[in-house]
């Protein structure tokens, strides 16, 4: 069993990350520079992990090469400077489904998460305190969990 | 009383809206948000319509709930004036915290969480008032356990509650102030359909009750009453009995 975790990030101009960038700063929460954003798409398979990221830009199912790169991730944990939310309950029936149609057999299961990444000025990842400011603006308590490194 | 309509980029209600407040008689004007909140001055009482504002980038209602112009509509509605958000503008007033105002305002306390279908609904859709008529300042004139008909448009209309606290608060305190009269088609906790605060003058009402205020707006059954009857198909009826209520409210 390999467990994947891409990341799908677009390459065109990201608005809403540029849109949480803007909050943020309104929000008085300005030891921000940047704010990144990708969607995680962490899959469990009876596949190695190559030939998993291989079908998964093949299949352009999660993936568009005009407008996203992907890349895997060594840790299905936040980095330094992530915020990764998650909603639970969420079924990704449909995509597992799709993929395993397009020829991505033995999938276990398929989960997603959306990663936000703030940086300060420097491009250096933000401290916990701002992390924990920016919480209640990128994942709703009510039905989402915000994982912070 | 002054009716502001408060318009965010991506609203898209604003028009059914206006017309709803001015046809039930109050006096209703539209608002852009770059008009900054100073452009609130002299308005008594706000509404936020539905719509997508700012594109619900992060998630529905994120964005607006932090802009400066909601800010001054959150300080005016904690002093106690009216404020209604429909559907966009519920999902705005709930991600506030003022809605259903159970934690501290900034905070939200419930969502509007993807549908349990997971995709866009829109369908006809009663409600029934669930609390007590004078419960808030927008149903004190309806009887009770009375019936409005609206019009469900949302892929995130499922009320959520942050905990069971916040739960039991909203059922002790009579905050749900709608539920779906049929079918729980969405998901939402207690069959939810609009939330108001504890003071009772701000209300989150996830269907839209301007979309059929009108008699040709209706399920046919309601349009085939007045079949041959012009006059009839063409006036207030429905969802605007809610805003002739608003407008009795405003009118105070």
């Amino acid at each position: 069993m390999s467990l994947v975790v891409a990341s799908v990030e677009l390459k065109i101009p990201d608005n809403a990350a540029f849109t949480a960038f803007d909050a943020l700063r309104r929000m008085g929460v300005r030891d921000v520079g940047d704010v990144k954003r990708s969607d995680l798409w962490i899959i469990e398979s009876g596949r190695l992990p190559q030939e998993v990221c291989d079908a998964l830009k093949r299949t352009e199912i999660i993936f568009n090469p005009n407008k996203h790169v992907m890349r895997s991730l060594q840790s299905d944990r936040p980095a330094p400077g992530e915020i990764w939310v998650a909603t639970p309950g969420r079924s990704h029936e449909r995509e597992r489904r799709l993929l395993e149609q397009a020829g991505l057999s033995g999938i276990r299961s398929v989960e997603s998460r959306v990663r936000w990444l703030l940086l300060d000025e420097h491009g250096t990842p933000c401290g916990h305190p701002t992390l924990e400011r920016a919480r209640d603006l990128l994942a709703n308590p009510a039905y989402q969990d915000a994982l912070i490194a | 009383m002054k009716t502001a309509i408060i318009v965010f980029p991506g609203s898209n209600s604003e028009e059914e809206t206006l017309r709803a407040v001015n046809e039930a008689g109050g006096a209703g004007r539209l608002v852009w948000w770059f008009e900054g909140p100073q452009a609130l001055r002299g308005f008594d009482a706000f509404i936020l319509p539905g719509g997508f504002a700012y594109e619900d980038r992060i998630r529905a209602g994120a964005v607006a709930a932090r802009d400066p112009i909601v800010a001054a509509v959150i300080d005016a509605a904690t002093h106690g004036a009216p404020t209604l958000g429909i559907c966009n503008g519920a999902q705005v007033l709930v991600e506030t915290g003022l809605v259903p105002g159970t934690g501290p305002v900034g905070r939200p306390q419930a969502a509007l969480a993807p549908n349990a279908a997971g995709h866009f609904i829109d369908t006809y859709a009663e409600m029934v008032l669930s609390a007590p008529p004078e419960r808030c300042i927008f149903t004190r004139h309806l009887e009770p356990g009375a019936r409005v008909p609206a019009w469900a448009s949302h892929g995130e209309g499922r009320y959520a509650f942050r905990d069971d606290q916040t739960r039991r608060a909203v059922q002790e305190q009579q905050l749900l102030v709608f539920r779906y009269a049929g079918e729980n088609f969405n998901g939402a906790e207690l069959n939810c359909a609009a939330l108001t605060n504890p003071a009772g003058n701000a209300l989150a009402i996830m269907p839209h009750p301007e979309r059929v205020g009108w008699r040709y707006q209706q399920p046919q059954r309601a349009k085939l009453d007045v079949r041959g009857d012009r006059e009839a198909y063409l006036r207030p009826y429905g969802g605007n009995r809610l805003f002739a209520l608003f407008a009795q409210v405003f009118a105070r």
